[in-house]
């Protein structure tokens, strides 16, 4: 019962050296007590929090109604944890109860239950409850032409103790005075002109959605390259904004 | 979409002395669309710009270290003014 409403833990062993008198209810291993376990409690936590545990916390039903998305006070939370902790015993009891009476509520939980496990990590980052993801692919040129590259950069990106240079910019503000457009509820796009080479290149769009920045064939050969000027690279990139070719 | 090529060119931001230049990779299209280049996030975080759209501005340092503003286009409406690329697509 328990096991179905928080995802049970990842597979851990007994570390070596372990304290084997004490035990795990929810590791199922040894080591520390399961009053201990700060990976259950942050599971109880996280729980509370979304409202899913909410009559077994004290006052819960009113905060959640006053306001759900409150954070506790440190010497609170400590009281509710403890408080917690020493309803554990009855909660098997308590969830039984609620089973044979067939709540509909606890049945949606259940429900959601089942997709649970991938999405759990999510929900912590976000601190509520979301039905589903839309996962967005990205990707791109990004000036690392070969697949090795993007790699390279990415298992650089995970490695830890790998220092990237820090990077310092000056503060950039905006203010009021930068303002000049007439019409407050413009939707124009962030056109500019810039300086390629010795050409002036007016409606240059700035897309910061793309990855890669992009020189159309026409510009190309007004700002008098020739095709051998270029390294060929024939790839095709997808998901090109607005208009067709 | 299909890509003919790349090629680095020196493109330079700002105008008088507050400028700034870089080098940029450009990916060559052939396609026919109403701006005449694209600006996406590689080359902006490399010039450091901080792009503001309801400012229609551009904030980045210069090589000076001082802060250059850039605004978009007076004369911005993509369909209607300075040729784009778009214009020579009737030719072929």
């Amino acid at each position: 019962m328990v096991a179905e409403i928080i995802p049970p833990p990842r597979k851990a062993r007994t570390p070596e050296r372990a304290d084997h008198s004490k035990h795990c209810e929810y590791h199922k291993n040894h080591g520390h007590h399961t009053e201990e376990c700060i990976e259950l409690k942050d599971k109880i936590e996280e729980l509370i929090q979304t409202g899913q545990l909410r009559h077994f916390v004290r006052g819960g039903n009113e905060r959640m109604k006053q306001s759900p998305k409150r954070e506790p006070r440190s010497g609170e939370l400590g009281e509710r944890r403890s408080e917690r902790f020493k309803r554990k015993d009855n909660r098997r009891v308590e969830r039984r109860d609620e089973r044979r009476g067939g709540r509909p509520e606890a049945r949606n939980e259940r429900g959601y239950q089942n997709k649970q496990s991938v999405r759990r990590s999510r929900e912590r980052s976000l601190g509520r409850p979301v039905r589903d993801f839309i996962n967005t692919m990205l990707g791109g040129f990004s000036g690392k032409e070969s697949s090795s590259a993007r790699k390279q950069y990415w298992s650089n990106v995970r490695i830890v103790n790998h220092v990237f240079k820090r990077r310092t910019l000056p503060p950039m503000l905006y203010t009021d005075e930068y303002f000049k457009e007439i019409d407050p509820d413009h939707d124009d796009p962030m056109v500019i002109t810039v300086e390629i080479t010795e050409y002036t290149v007016m409606k240059t769009l700035v897309d910061q959605g793309s990855s890669v920045d992009i020189l159309f064939w026409n510009t190309f050969k007004r700002l008098h390259f020739k095709e051998e000027d270029m390294v060929p690279f024939r790839e095709q990139i997808i998901g090109f904004s607005g208009e067709r070719g | 979409m299909s890509t003919k090529g790349y090629i680095n060119l020196a493109t330079t931001f700002g105008r008088r002395s507050a400028t700034r230049k870089i080098k940029i990779r450009y990916l060559v299209v052939d396609a026919c669309m109403s701006y005449n280049a694209l600006l996406g996030r590689s080359s902006l975080n490399k010039l450091g710009a901080i792009v503001s759209t309801p400012h229609l501005a551009m904030k980045f340092p210069t090589e000076k270290g001082e802060i250059a503003t850039i605004y978009v286009n007076k004369k911005r409406c993509p369909r209607v003014l300075c040729s784009g690329a778009k214009d020579d697509c009737k030719d072929k």
